[in-house]
């Protein structure tokens, strides 16, 4: 073997070493990167030559900068995020709807009908009391006036949660579109840090997908990620669907997949953040349509008793209140010609009664303890109890797998950390241990070249 | 056992993830103690949701209760007072009836008592014409006006009978029939104007019938009165029960919704060390990398 061959070997050691420090400056610039995985330098023997019967050794080259990744718990990761933002989501969506309900203050809609039935009680002291008539008027209009309030606080969250979906799914599209760019560019990128940057890349879209729609992924031998939401392929290599945002005839709102067979329907498989603000705007929806069945039935009894009592003119009652069927709560009022004149309330038993005659009134007072909602099973305070007990539970619900998942999203994540974060101490001393290779091959280079110089200055 | 590797943005990534949670816990901590409360919306605790509802109904019905109960005691012990009165006046009207009865007495000298037997009419009157601000006890549901015209002392009023609401189904008076009270088996209206008539004919004999008279209008208001002491026993005793039954739901609504301070204030000073002991951590560990160290 020759001086020569010396050096050729010394500076396969320094390029093993660049190689080191440059995978060390990767990893430290990227230590802070969402989705990166961290590279390691695999260093292996040059193949040795065959002389005079001896194997020389050719000194050491890089085999591979790896990417250290797990893909099943990748996935996990993915899943995990979905779950959280879903449940996330939702809490925070139910949590404001369960605001807008105000349970505890003086405003909440319980409270209304416990002063409306408090009003009608004390009108029981005077039943011709013009101003305790109108008092009760007064506590009547609030009560329909907190019931629109709410009716109006739960479409407004439908309508932000409409148009969150709207506005998020563009973004959701673009990135589904990113994936399938970068499946071409991992399946076409050379082995290296090339192809782990597009996979770290697209891992990380792939986590803000789960966050924003709940997709899950599949990854193929040659690298290539398929996203499924649900039972549905959303990107198939090279190939983004394209998912929409729309609304039913009713108004309830839908997430549409095209495929080559068609537009599919894949709202419930929908999940991460999106899916949570679909199960919250269902959720509102519900609230609503409950609100409206009390209304309704709360109207008709009070407004079939009152028909049933005089007014101060000893005319028989008119309606209470009204409302427009199919939008009660948000429509309930007290009847206005009612409003303008608290001598049209009907507390009189008979026609030609006196002013303080309450018979009427008495029998209005007795709704408050008949079970005339949910089927005849329920007063009006308990029913609409439990609308605010349901709203109370659903919100409890997401908050507690908010927590769940956040606590599983933790686990998983810390998992991922461990297998593919960059641990900036390992760093520091694979950092050392590369400069100290790269300083001794160094050394071995100019020792040669010191070498060669006094061979090449023999004789002179 | 493998050991877990851990990252330096790992253990920061952790850290933050415990201090954030600490951060939350220390915060419901504080509403907690502040407000004395735990349970402030139906998320707090849903299964409690309808009891905390009922209770709050039944307490704001209670103060209404309350209110009509005591409304009711004033009318009846006004009531009450009126009857008194009238007794005592129709007690009066006896002894003068029973004094000129007698066959001592000259037509002349019955005849000039008339006065005093109108003077007793006009205050039966009075108190039957009895008003609390404005209401007149006797005037049944026509309350608004004068239940006896203080001249004839013919009866204004209406049959009915005004109630309020003192309880779920219960209904205490707040005023009554004139006509049926006053002017039942015996009028004591009548019987007042039986004297003065009797009186001013003159006759002994006459007097000795409107004795009669007055003794069926004693009768009639001594069942008037069993009648207004058993309505204020009914407004009493609500009273009571819903006094007795406030206090207990403002107990029960307080383990419902009110926070043990003692506890309270332990668990806010417990998660305020946690967080002032994770901060500490978080500034620590910023510094422990061996790069910071070469």
């Amino acid at each position: 073997m020759s001086l020569l061959n010396a050096l050729h070997i010394g500076t396969s050691g320094l390029r093993v070493a660049s190689t080191g420090t440059s995978t060390v400056s990767h990893n430290v610039s990227n230590a802070t990167t969402p989705g990166f995985s961290k590279r390691t330098v695999r260093v292996q023997t040059a193949n040795p030559v065959e002389r005079y019967g001896y194997g020389f050794g050719q000194g050491a080259k890089t085999s591979e900068i790896r990417r250290t990744a797990d893909d099943i718990v990748n996935k996990r990761v993915a899943v995990a995020t979905g779950r959280q933002a879903d449940a996330s989501a939702r809490f925070t969506s139910l949590s404001a709807i369960e605001d807008s309900f105000d349970a505890t203050s003086g405003a909440s809609l319980s409270n209304l009908l416990d002063n409306f039935y408090d009003d009608l009680n004390a009108l029981s002291q005077a039943p011709g009391d013009r101003t305790r008539r109108q008092e009760l008027l007064v506590s009547a209009d609030r009560l329909t006036e907190g019931f629109n309030e709410a009716a109006d606080a739960l479409l407004a969250s439908t309508d932000a949660i409409d148009e969150e979906l709207t506005q998020s799914m563009a973004e959701v599209q673009r990135k589904l579109d990113q994936v399938a760019d970068f499946n071409g560019r991992v399946a076409s990128a050379s082995t290296g840090n090339g192809s782990a940057d597009f996979q770290d890349q697209r891992d990380q879209l792939i986590y803000e997908l789960a966050e924003s729609i709940g997709v899950t992924a599949q990854f193929s031998a040659d690298g290539q990620a398929t996203l499924l939401i649900g039972g549905h392929a959303v990107v198939t290599g090279l190939t983004a669907r394209t998912v929409t945002f729309t609304q039913t005839a009713t108004g309830a709102p839908k997430v549409e997949l095209s495929t080559n067979s068609g537009v599919v329907d894949i709202t419930t498989q929908v999940g991460g953040r999106a899916g949570g603000l679909l199960t919250a705007s269902s959720n509102a929806t519900s609230y609503l349509a409950d609100l409206n069945v009390w209304v309704d039935s709360f109207v008709t009894s009070v407004n079939a008793q009152h028909a049933l009592g005089f007014d101060a003119t000893g005319a028989p009652g008119a309606d209470v209140f009204t409302f427009t069927a199919g939008a009660e709560a948000s429509t309930f009022a007290v009847d206005a010609a009612l409003l303008a004149d608290p001598d049209l309330f009907a507390a009189a038993g008979a026609a030609t009664a006196a002013t303080g005659d309450g018979d009427n009134l008495a029998l209005i007072i007795d709704l408050e303890g008949q079970l005339l909602h949910t089927g005849a099973t329920r007063t009006a305070a308990d029913a609409l109890a439990d609308i605010y007990a349901r709203v109370g539970r659903d919100v409890a619900t997401a908050s507690l797998e908010a927590d769940r998942y956040g606590v599983e999203l933790s686990d998983i994540s810390a998992l991922r950390e461990s297998i593919s974060g960059v641990d900036l101490d390992q760093e520091a001393a694979d950092l050392m241990a590369w400069q100290a290779s790269y300083e001794a091959a160094a050394r071995v280079i100019t020792t040669t070249n010191d070498l060669l110089g006094v061979l090449m200055g023999m004789g002179t | 056992m493998a050991e877990i590797r851990t990252t330096f943005h790992g253990r920061l990534s952790a850290i933050s993830r415990q201090t954030s949670l600490v951060a939350g816990r220390m915060a419901r901590a504080q509403v907690e103690a502040a407000s004395g409360l735990r349970y402030h919306k139906a998320s707090d605790d849903p299964s409690r949701t309808t009891q905390v509802h009922r209770v709050r109904e039944q307490t704001a019905d209670l103060e209404v209760f309350i209110d009509n109960a005591t409304w009711s005691t004033s009318v009846l012990a006004a009531a009450d007072e009126a009857v008194t009165g009238i007794a005592s006046t129709l007690a009066e009207a006896r002894e003068l009836a029973v004094q000129l009865a007698s066959d001592t007495y000259s037509a002349t000298a019955r005849q000039d008592s008339v006065i005093t037997a109108q003077a007793m009419l006009d205050r039966v009157l009075l108190f039957a014409n009895t008003n609390l601000g404005g209401r007149y006890i006797f005037a049944g549901d026509a309350y608004d006006a004068e239940a006896y015209d203080p001249t004839t002392g013919a009866y204004l009023g209406d049959t009915g009978g005004p109630a309020t609401e003192i309880g779920n189904g219960k209904v205490a008076a707040t005023g009554f029939d004139g006509s049926a009270m006053l002017q039942g088996a015996g009028d004591v209206i009548v019987a007042v104007q039986d004297l003065i008539t009797a009186l001013n004919g003159g006759l002994a004999d006459d007097v000795r019938a409107a004795i009669d008279g007055i003794d069926d209008a004693v009768d009639q208001l001594s069942e008037a009165r069993t009648t207004i002491g058993g309505e204020m026993k009914r407004a009493d005793d609500a009273l009571e029960v819903h006094a007795a039954m406030r206090a207990q739901l403002g107990q029960l609504e307080s383990d419902l919704t009110n926070v043990d301070s003692i506890a309270a204030y332990t668990r806010l000073f417990e998660v305020q060390t946690a967080f002032e002991a994770a901060l500490s951590v978080t500034a620590s560990s910023r510094s422990q990398t061996l790069f910071a160290r070469m």
